[in-house]
């Protein structure tokens, strides 16, 4: 009987520590790559933007590794200046966002009408497509950076506040929390005690899900022209340019930015899930 | 000092059936009173009714003639049957036995609570364990009555003759009430003054 116990529980921790060598791998090559990412961001913000037009339309090459667009800019410095702008903007509207989702969470948890009305905000926002609801925002507040970061951050907090809504909920009615009332605790410190240290992970794999979307959505809006002006580095900016030359065989004007755009939203994404796994309950073990 | 429930009424929901009707039951000081009866007729809710958990819908509960304090430390503190639901599994033991009062060494003796127990998680613990966690919890120096909703159920005999040794023993010592639930006619006997069929209240 103990042997059987015994084995049951090393059986348990080497699956558990392989899981764990795995999500330390990811978290590691996602470091790994934004940290790359940050020295690029970092590099390119010093370099002016030259305009040299006999160096047009150079297909990549070592010197230019995105290669040169019609006015004979570098590719590359556009392209990480554009990204750092759109990781500013997604970083910002979804810690905004998910500022906005616990508000709403907590308040909806704290009552019957106080839920009705948040629960009926929550429907009509997932009723409307994000990125309509988006763009009318945005155009709204006139546009420009201000206008993209608020039509994020207004449009991508209702699945979050749904999340922190019913944990809320469930935490309230959880024996624990009502044996802490009678143990002589109000719900201030109940809530920062027992409530918050339950609803952290949440929040934070919850922030880190919301941010690839809000880049997607930004550069989508702008890459539409709602979004940010065409003088800013945006990435948005950079791809619908690219789409008039697309034609003429400029490939390299829309890939790699494209797919720079790519990798770091799926960077964003992965540590979201990773962490994700990580602090479920049934799982993780602190 | 007198715990009582007066002509009490509750149902969960509205368009439910009542599911305690006008009952009434009577927890002098130093008293042991046996609840039974069978499963779904309201035992538990009467319990959680009496320890504040939840408002009656009709009748009012009163400790001392007056209605129960809505803050502070209860002194009708209810003890479970699942004791891994009644902390927190983010929490160390330590800090579950701190939470209403400070759990002094001898407590924790009589209740057989080990040191090496107290730096550890919930889940580290065993059933048995973490209910004489939640008992010591329970028993604040405010607690005037205590009410056991299939405290010991779950455990075996060993742990079960442990926890009600120390509970009676304390009882006995600060006059508590003591109002226990259960399935199990022969621990009843043993334990209470008398046995009230929830049926006939």
């Amino acid at each position: 009987m103990i042997r059987k116990a015994h084995t049951f529980l090393s059986f348990r921790s080497t699956s558990w520590s392989a899981r764990r060598l795995q999500a330390w791998l990811s978290v590691a090559s996602v470091a790994l790559l934004l940290l790359l990412f940050a020295i690029g961001a970092l590099w390119a913000a010093g370099q002016p933007i030259v305009t040299a037009l006999t160096l047009r339309n150079l297909p990549p090459s070592a010197a230019y590794w995105f290669g040169t667009d019609w006015l004979g800019r570098d590719m590359l410095i556009r392209t990480l200046q554009g990204l750092q702008l759109s990781l500013q903007v997604g970083l910002a509207a979804g810690i905004m966002s998910a500022a906005i989702a616990t508000l709403l969470g907590v308040l909806a948890a704290s009552g019957k009408w106080a839920d009705r009305v948040v629960s009926w905000l929550i429907d009509l926002f997932l009723s409307m497509p994000h990125l309509v609801l988006l763009i009318l925002i945005s155009f709204i507040l006139g546009g420009g950076v201000q206008g993209v970061l608020f039509g994020v951050a207004l449009t991508h907090w209702p699945s979050l506040a749904r999340v922190i809504r019913a944990e809320t909920l469930q935490l309230r009615q959880a024996e624990f929390i009502q044996v802490s009332r009678r143990m002589g605790n109000n719900w201030l410190w109940i809530g920062w005690h027992h409530m918050l240290p339950h609803l952290l992970p949440q929040l934070l794999v919850g922030t880190l899900l919301i941010i690839p979307h809000a880049i997607l959505h930004e550069a989508g809006v702008t890459f539409l022209g709602m979004g940010l002006s065409a003088q800013q580095p945006a990435i948005g900016i950079i791809l619908a340019e690219s789409m008039r030359y697309l034609s003429t065989g400029m490939w390299w004007l829309a890939l790699f930015p494209g797919l720079s755009l790519l990798i770091i939203v799926r960077c964003f994404d992965r540590l979201g899930h990773t962490l994700q796994r990580w602090t479920d309950p049934h799982r993780a073990r602190n | 000092m007198l715990l009582e429930a007066r002509d009490v009424s509750f149902r969960y929901d509205r368009r439910e059936d009542w599911l305690l009707q006008r009952a009434n039951l009577r927890i002098e000081a130093g008293e042991i009173v046996g609840l039974t009866g069978p499963s779904g007729i309201g035992k538990s809710t009467l319990a959680r009714l009496l320890a504040g958990y939840r408002k009656p819908q009709q009748g009012e509960v009163r400790l001392a003639g007056k209605p129960l304090p809505s803050s502070g430390y209860q002194p009708v503190q209810l003890v479970l049957q699942h004791p891994e639901k009644a902390v927190n599994p983010r929490w160390r033991i330590r800090r579950i036995l701190r939470e209403g009062w400070q759990v002094d060494a001898e407590l924790r003796h009589m209740l057989g609570i080990a040191e090496q127990w107290l730096d550890r998680w919930p889940n580290e613990l065993s059933g048995g364990e973490l209910q004489r966690i939640c008992v010591a919890r329970a028993l604040g120096p405010g607690t005037q009555f205590l009410l056991a909703d299939e405290m010991t159920t779950m455990l075996d005999a060993v742990t079960q003759a442990q926890i009600w040794n120390a509970v009676c023993e304390i009882a006995e010592a600060r006059r508590m009430g003591m109002l226990v639930i259960s399935h199990d006619a022969h621990l009843l006997g043993r334990l209470c003054n008398r046995i009230v069929d929830i049926d006939t209240i």
